[in-house]
């Protein structure tokens, strides 16, 4: 039995001295809105302060170590960017449509269901993109996205790999030569392998491939996330939790409609227009409101209504990023699925 | 049997201090990650809004945070082992 999660959680230091007093006022001038964090990776709100306190609070158990760790982390996310613009990837390009929710819902009952029980396979393979901030580096000039591949076993052992991907501009035209602060494309970026009971899968049971279930499905999730708060999920939550889905299984075509029919009877989404994706696929845009998790970001997610599948999901900052001179409406991050 | 117990209770100390070394040796945002979720009880989603990252990206950090507290703790494991055999202990990790 895997009991380095129980290990972990001993190891607690609950009775360890205080943070610093510098520390906790730092925290709590974030706490109070005095202070912005900064973001480090992209594409998050604001922590709230709520969780702040609730770290402060509960920071008194840190060792000394591991508090300059955190401290450092947060000098960081509180330190001012440079001037420069982030490049950002051109938003989608939209035509109009004659689809609507309703039609669509009708369009992915409609489908004959005899390819149902073919099972979906562990793993999972997407390319993204997504806004990095750091004010330590200057900021990229071009798109580097990357191509990321999971595979894993039922005793959740597997492996993981990001590789960069080719840059390009904001309108995706490729780039010659490679930018020299770019990875030269095909790059292993990161790769691990993991020993049974390590890899930390979201979803570790198979997906069902009917849309009640799949809700139920994701429902669990949403509730093991702290996401589910007695009422019935919104559209943004459940694209929260498939996109989550569609990094570590691949969706048989059954499992798919089922998705989408989710998402499609949520509250909360609407048809936004016609597309021609960033792997130049046709597909229908769902515009997706804005959940508590990602208040302040704008999701959209294309379909292939030929198939009933997601192609890809992309995230925009509503108002934009002041301190990084990101304008509102910017793309902050993609992923597509081939 | 109190000793045993006494001497139970020193082994857990000497691990769980062993085990916080490990976790500040960790990325920074690595050991946060760990920190937040087992220490401090947020969920992935929570852990991801506070580190702005996506939760994927916490789950990755969780990943490669315990494989190498997993392997520390591999390395103690046989280390003690060996001690306790003089030296001459040269099975595998169990």
């Amino acid at each position: 039995m895997d009991n380095l999660s129980d290990r972990i959680r001993a190891a607690n230091p609950e009775a360890a001295q205080p943070l610093p007093e510098r520390v906790m006022a730092g925290l709590d001038d974030i706490m109070a809105g005095r202070r912005v964090p900064q973001r480090t990776t992209g594409s998050r709100e604001r922590v709230t302060h709520r969780r702040w306190r609730s770290v402060a609070l509960t920071g008194a158990g840190l060792s000394v170590v591991a508090t300059l760790a955190i401290f450092a982390v947060v000098l960081v996310m509180v330190t001012r960017p440079q001037s420069a613009v982030a490049a950002t990837p051109r938003p989608l390009q939209l035509t109009e449509t004659e689809s609507t929710v309703q039609t669509l819902r009708e369009g992915v009952m409609s489908v004959s269901t005899s390819d149902v029980g073919v099972g979906s396979t562990r793993g999972a393979t997407w390319e993204g993109w997504f806004l990095q901030l750091d004010a330590d580096k200057p900021t990229a000039t071009y798109i580097q996205p990357q191509r990321t591949q999971v595979e894993w076993n039922p005793d959740l052992s597997g492996t993981s790999r990001i590789t960069a991907g080719a840059p390009m501009t904001s309108e995706g035209t490729s780039i010659h030569p490679i930018p020299t602060t770019a990875d030269q494309p095909g790059t292993t970026l990161y790769e691990e392998t993991w020993g049974p009971g390590e890899l930390a899968v979201p979803y570790p049971k198979s997906p069902p491939e009917h849309a009640a279930a799949m809700r139920e499905y994701l429902n669990s999730f949403l509730d093991e996330q702290g996401l589910a708060d007695g009422d019935a999920a919104t559209a943004g939550e459940y694209l929260f939790a498939v996109t989550a889905l569609l990094q570590v299984w691949t969706l048989s075509d059954a499992a798919q409609r089922a998705v989408v029919q989710v998402l499609l009877e949520a509250p909360g989404v609407e048809v936004s227009g016609a597309t021609t994706d960033r792997a130049g696929r046709n597909g229908i845009v769902l515009a997706v409101d804005p959940t508590s998790v990602d208040a302040g970001y704008r999701s959209q997610v294309v379909i292939d209504i030929e198939r009933w599948r997601i192609l890809a999901v992309e995230r925009s900052t509503i108002a934009g990023i002041p301190d990084f001179h990101v304008p509102a409406g910017s793309i902050t991050e993609y992923t597509l699925w081939r | 049997m109190e000793a045993l117990t006494d001497e139970r209770g020193r082994d857990d100390d000497v691990e769980h201090a062993e085990l916080r070394l490990a976790i500040s040796r960790l990325r920074p945002e690595d050991a946060l990650a760990i920190r937040l979720t087992y220490w401090d009880g947020f969920t992935a989603a929570e852990v991801a809004q506070f580190l702005d990252c996506t939760t994927a990206a916490v789950w990755m950090r969780l990943t490669r945070a315990r494989a190498t507290l997993r392997r520390h703790l591999d390395a103690q494991e046989l280390a003690g082992r060996a001690e306790r055999f003089g030296g001459e202990f040269h099975g595998q990790p169990e």
